[in-house]
């Protein structure tokens, strides 16, 4: 099966396997991004430049194409630059809209969406039916709902479990997906006595590598929820089965929770935070940002204040590539040993 | 700020007087007029036909790196936990808002609503956000779709969800101040801007005379009614009377620089923390900035005929910068041959990543095109800590030195 990259959970996997190609999530790996320099300023955050230099490199050959969709201004001009540099892949934007909850998004996506399939359908000489969106949207769903189930049984796995299941998870065929966590559950017996540990909420854009979750772990700290795009947003809402496939996709689209870089009220995303919170008794919050991430950036200042207000205790951590493990673990401990206080 | 060491306009006390009459009606006198926070590339024309009065953050930031007065600002907001590689421009307006008493002018007026559009940056929605939530005003929100498509034409479908949004904004506004939108009024405005457009157009052009009638920094001065007093007659009255001394200029061999020995294009927002002295550097080589592709972004072409909505849509949707890396590489190109430039000098922008991003490809794409080469300096438009003189200056002399050799 032919793959197809994407960058962001925007992108709809249904209509790429619809179509017959394998979506991957795109991730950067661990390699300073060095290729990338000669097209992003080093103003631009680490996970644009570290998946771009993954392809520089050649790592992504096999990879027949690449999908974005309209989120930050950083992603937008990465759309560009990547189909400058690689003008032979099938590189494409799906222009979502911003205002999530506007009366008229819903008629745009479709619109938009049936742009994106036809273009899709041209490059490649394929066809992509309204039988096969079905099928692969009832596939997707219930790779959502096994990742919902591991999610309600996370109390039992460790945060490196957590976070090997999610980047797997997003990079495999999405008939894999049960298998994987049920595999994975078998390695559980480490984990004892997870009921009395300290229960923290991350929130930010994506988690790359897992330097944090191994902190947490070897500190005794559970991650009770998280608000990341390769995270809990990914599996997020369900896709309606029946009804027009496109018009469902779309509506799930708009009806999921809401990367910063979108508005569907001015406080929603507080709200959902501050839920999540409550719902999973969780002890703090972490902000894991990337470096010049602009909308988690300016989603901190009134997520704090508000966290503030609820006397709910957060910690910033502001990473580039690789949060430094020296660093990170002292600040994380200190915030640990607060919230144990 | 260093002296400027070029010919100044006579029409500079006329531009003077316009924005400050502007800034102190915006502050003290409006009467009967809610006050509309504004981006400088929303659809004011609706606004003005509502009879509200429209003031801009942008131009305002611009204003607080000019007078010196954003890095403190920018450090207010940083206090409060933002970060200092967001926009410097909404950096210094949070600034404001949490502290007047270190902002120009004492600050801008306290919004009655606000109209944010993305045609230009991702940041002017979660900005509009924060001053939503700062002052609880009611927020709207035009979403314009980025246009990746290379011949730089919006798809039929983004036209229409944003002719649906102008008409749901015209309800919101309507709703939140009360007042009904006379459609003919929407008309004369419309009207308005576009004559001051072709105004300010016609004006860029004549810098394709040589030697240039003005340099840059001209450019990024007088730009300010085009966007703060679009769609006015006062706005229409200045670029009359700017259009008449280039004009002047152009017929008589007026240069901008004491000498033009090299024409250049800049590319992104101005410095305006170091306005003339930073073009003074250039101004030591004799090389005259004769275009810009910042300025322009206010010369658009505007539909005259057929649906007043559906001609703003387009227009708005299509300002450069909702256009792809490729499309605004072609313009680039056409600027640098229409305007007979040496070389052109690219601002890295660290405030402004939809600008920036994409730079580096664009260089290269220019020069493979007509030969000319580039320069990229990194530098920020409105936080002067961003700003490295001493570097700067080295670079900008690599360059003027290579373009001696070229001869």
């Amino acid at each position: 099966m032919k793959k197809i990259g994407y960058l962001c959970t925007y992108v709809l996997e249904e209509i790429l396997h619809a179509a017959g190609f394998l979506p991957v999530r795109i991730m950067p790996d661990t390699t300073p991004p060095t290729r990338a320099d000669a097209h992003l300023q080093s103003y631009t955050c680490c996970f644009a430049r570290g998946c771009l230099d993954l392809a520089l490199a050649g790592k992504l050959n096999d990879l027949a194409g690449v999908v974005f969709t309209h989120t930050c201004d950083t992603m937008q001009g990465l759309a560009d630059i990547w189909r400058e540099v690689f003008p032979h892949l099938f590189v494409e934007t799906i222009v979502t809209p911003v205002t999530l909850n506007s009366p008229h998004a819903q008629q745009y996506l479709v619109a938009e969406l049936r742009r994106f399939t036809a273009a899709l359908e041209k490059h490649f000489d394929v066809r992509v039916t309204d039988e096969a969106l079905r099928a692969s949207i009832r596939v997707y769903n219930a790779r959502r709902r096994a990742l919902a189930d591991f999610y309600a049984r996370r109390a039992e796995f460790s945060a490196v479990e957590w976070f090997d299941v999610m980047n797997r998870a997003l990079t495999s065929p999405p008939e894999a997906v049960g298998g994987q966590w049920s595999a994975v559950s078998t390695q559980q017996s480490k984990i004892e006595n997870q009921k009395s540990k300290i229960g923290v909420v991350l929130l930010g854009a994506t988690i790359d590598e897992p330097t944090l979750p191994q902190i947490l772990d070897d500190l005794g700290a559970r991650i009770v929820a998280d608000d990341f795009c390769n995270g809990a947003r990914y599996f997020d809402t369900l896709v309606a089965e029946d009804g027009d496939p496109i018009e469902a996709l779309a509506a799930r689209e708009l009806a999921r929770a809401a990367c910063p870089c979108k508005h569907r009220a001015l406080d929603n995303r507080i709200e959902r935070v501050l839920k999540l919170v409550k719902e999973h008794r969780a002890d703090g919050v972490i902000f894991y940002h990337k470096k010049f991430c602009d909308p988690h950036a300016w989603d901190y200042p009134p997520l704090a204040a508000a966290l503030d207000r609820e006397k709910i205790p957060h910690l910033l951590l502001e990473v580039e590539q690789v949060a430094p493990p020296g660093q990170t673990r002292v600040r994380v401990e200190a915030f640990l040993e607060m919230l144990s206080a | 700020m260093s002296e400027r060491r070029y010919k100044k306009l006579k029409t500079a006390p006329q531009l003077k007087t316009l924005l400050e009459r502007h800034y102190l009606a915006a502050k003290y006198f409006h009467p009967g007029k809610p006050i509309a926070w504004v981006t400088s590339g929303a659809p004011v024309e609706i606004v003005r036909a509502l009879d509200l009065f429209p003031v801009y953050p942008e131009n305002y930031g611009a204003l607080c790196g000019a007078r010196g007065a954003s890095a403190e600002l920018c450090q207010v907001a940083e206090a409060r936990g933002y970060s200092p590689d967001l926009c410097a421009y909404a950096r210094s307006s949070v600034g404001m808002m949490n502290d007047a008493k270190r902002a120009p002018l004492g600050g801008l007026p306290r919004p009655d609503v606000l109209i944010t559009c993305g045609n230009i940056c991702g940041t002017v929605l979660k900005w509009y956000e924060a001053a939503a939530r700062h002052y609880g005003a009611p927020l709207f929100i035009l979403d314009t779709p980025f246009i990746h498509a290379d011949d730089g034409e919006p798809t039929p479908h983004a036209i229409a969800y944003v002719a649906a949004q102008l008409e749901e904004m015209i309800a919101f506004l309507e709703k939140q101040t009360r007042r009904k939108l006379a459609r003919e009024k929407l008309f004369n405005v419309l009207m308005l801007s576009i004559e001051a457009v072709n105004l300010w157009r016609e004006v860029r052009e004549m810098c394709r005379a040589r030697p240039s009638p003005l340099n840059a920094p001209d450019l990024f001065l007088n730009m300010a009614p085009i966007v703060t007093l679009r769609g006015t007659k006062e706005c229409v009255e200045f670029y009359r009377a700017l259009k008449d001394e280039v004009a002047e200029r152009v017929a008589h061999k007026v240069s901008a620089l004491p000498e033009e020995k090299y024409r250049l294009l800049w590319d992104n927002i101005a410095i305006w923390h170091h306005l003339y002295k930073f073009y003074n550097h250039f101004v030591d080589y004799g090389a005259c900035f004769v275009v810009d592709t910042y300025t322009g972004g206010w010369a658009m072409r505007m539909n005259e005929q057929g649906d007043p909505i559906e001609g703003l849509a387009r227009t708005y949707t299509q300002v450069f910068l909702n256009q792809s890396l490729q499309v605004r590489a072609r313009d680039m190109i056409d600027l640098v041959q229409r305007f007979d430039v040496d070389g052109f000098v690219m601002h890295s922008n660290r405030s402004c990543k939809p600008y920036s991003v994409g730079q580096y490809d664009i260089r290269r794409i220019v020069t493979e095109q007509t030969g000319k080469p580039g320069l990229i300096i990194e530098a920020d438009h409105c936080d002067p800590r961003a700003y490295d003189d001493a570097a700067i200056r080295a670079r900008i002399q690599m360059f003027m030195e290579g373009l001696q050799a070229r001869g």
